[in-house]
């Protein structure tokens, strides 16, 4: 396994779309930042920004990197190399985690320089706190979607297949926030993504609360990548 | 003898249709076994199986005498294969696939990546991208994968595809030289010729069961020897030699002797009698005949 997820690694650093969505999200990400108002901080700035949508969108061009893994032959090369089926779903999970990982942190990290070296808006430690507790559940949120995305990869194994079901996994969520009435929703509303911004960034975070959003991300993981890899192991490569 | 691939009553089944029906065989060390057999006869399917990419329905195998899921999984470390047409990241140059390939295989050394290539015919193309590679310097990049590492066992499946003669003749080449070097080798090819200029073993497979199997010694048993005069007094040269041989037959100028007999003692006997002999001959099937006659098609 060890071995497997150097080669992961290494494919990892050397993977020029990887480094390209990261650069880019980062240029925009500082980008959106220089236009917004001079007093706004980092902070106040991702916690109002549609930063759900961005993540949504990239980590579904990362599932279309999974399933080029199979027109390249890597997974039936790692099953002939001599690696557990399991084996080789959970490195390509943890690659995939940390390649969304670079993505979505890059943005953040270049915008709080931005902020902070450019524009000068040094943020406070309970600031600071509130921003890196931000991250740290985006490295959850990145976990649980990531799961989401490789079992549904290795499930459709097309192209055109993984854009459609991700269309629809989007287009599910937002038709969910239109025809559900926003009181209603308000309720579960807050252990969504969004909610999880204005939370980390507006409230002190309750501990119960924290809990049960760890609690739910872990729990979607752990289906997911179950789920994933019993079919991984049922099917065949081609 | 060792035996590095044992296969008992290995079935796979898609839906109704049997790919692979009870086979069973083995593939001794330091051979280079040839599997024989049509298009759909369970050749390709037999090679998934045993690389873990296809699941067996009923049966069992073992890999260098391990068997069991796991331990066989482990024991594919020592196997270079090229299963049908090799894939790679077209957009990464030759080396870089290798290397990928390379770290998957945890070999250490580098410099193997540019001994493959150079073994294969590639070397100077290796900062070039494969997506503009041709269908038979891919092939040849299959089998550098193959060989990276210098592995105990190849199991190339159709290497020879989309080659050009001078490619055909430098895989010969190179075929032989490994049997040399004492790797196994498990080899399934349409083209039979070939085979048999480096085959030791041969497994002739149709609807997913072994039709037969031999050593190429026993191939010219097999295939039939006969004893070929030419004559133009053919009519009584077969009356002269009537009683030797199983059968006789004649068609032309030309006398076919079947069965066990002393080409001398049939040269001395037409001299005797007064035969002109154009020539003499021992002609034997080849693969290929065998397989039709054996399969009852052409392949």
């Amino acid at each position: 396994m060890k071995v497997l997820l150097r080669a992961e690694l290494y494919k990892l650093l050397h993977s020029k779309w990887m480094w390209a969505f990261a650069i880019f999200t980062s240029i925009f990400a500082m980008f959106l930042m220089a236009k917004s108002k001079s007093s706004e901080n980092v902070v106040q700035f991702w916690a109002e920004s549609d930063f759900y949508q961005m993540v949504s969108v990239l980590v579904v061009l990362y599932g279309i990197v999974i399933v080029h893994e199979y027109a390249s032959g890597y997974f039936k090369e790692a099953v002939c190399a001599g690696h557990l089926k399991w084996e080789v779903y959970l490195v390509r999970y943890f690659a995939f985690f940390i390649g969304a990982l670079v993505i979505l942190v890059s943005p953040c990290l270049s915008a709080l320089l931005f902020s902070s070296c450019i524009k000068g808006n040094i943020l406070t430690v309970s600031q600071l706190r509130a921003f890196f507790i931000g991250i740290a559940f985006l490295v959850l949120y990145c976990v649980c979607i990531s799961a989401f995305f490789m079992m549904l990869a290795v499930i459709v194994k097309t192209y055109s297949m993984i854009v459609f079901s991700s269309i629809f996994f989007n287009m599910l969520v937002v038709v969910i926030y239109e025809i559900i009435p926003a009181e209603s929703f308000a309720g579960w509303m807050k252990y969504s993504f969004a909610g999880i911004q204005h939370t980390m960034f507006f409230q002190p975070m309750e501990i119960e609360k924290a809990l049960l959003l760890l609690f739910s991300f872990l729990g979607q993981s752990i289906l997911y990548t179950g789920i994933g890899v019993f079919y991984f192991t049922k099917k065949e490569l081609r | 003898m060792e035996c590095v691939i044992e296969t008992k009553n290995l079935v796979k089944r898609y839906g109704k249709v049997k790919a692979v029906d009870g086979l069973s065989m083995r593939v001794e060390k330091g051979s280079i076994h040839a599997l024989v057999g049509p298009n759909g006869s369970g050749k390709t399917t037999l090679i998934r199986m045993l690389m873990g990419t296809a699941i067996p329905t009923s049966g069992s195998f073992s890999l260098f005498n391990f068997s069991g899921e796991k331990d066989v999984a482990r024991q594919r470390k020592r196997i270079g294969t090229l299963i049908e047409m090799p894939q790679f990241y077209n957009d990464r140059s030759a080396y870089e696939n290798l290397d990928i390939i390379r770290r998957i295989r945890g070999i250490e050394n580098k410099e193997c990546i540019l001994d493959a290539l150079s073994i294969v015919g590639l070397l100077g193309m290796e900062k070039r991208r494969v997506g503009k590679f041709s269908l038979g310097m891919r092939q040849r990049l299959g089998i550098a994968k193959a060989l990276l590492g210098n592995p105990e066992l190849l199991i190339l499946d159709e290497p020879i595809n989309g080659m050009d003669p001078q490619g055909v003749s430098e895989m010969r080449a190179l075929l032989f030289s490994l049997k040399e070097q004492g790797h196994t080798i498990l080899l399934a090819s349409h083209i039979l010729k070939e085979l048999t200029a480096v085959s030791t073993h041969y497994s002739m497979i149709r609807d997913g069961r072994l039709y037969d199997d031999f050593s190429a010694g026993e191939l010219s048993k097999r295939c039939g020897e006969w004893l070929e005069i030419v004559t133009p007094d053919a009519g009584r040269a077969e009356g002269l030699l009537r009683g030797m041989g199983e059968n006789i037959t004649v068609e032309g100028e030309t006398v076919q002797i079947f069965g066990a007999v002393d080409s001398g003692e049939i040269i001395r006997k037409l001299v005797l009698g007064d035969c002109v002999v154009r020539g003499v001959g021992v002609k034997t099937n080849d693969l290929e005949s065998y397989f039709i006659k054996m399969m009852g098609e052409k392949i």
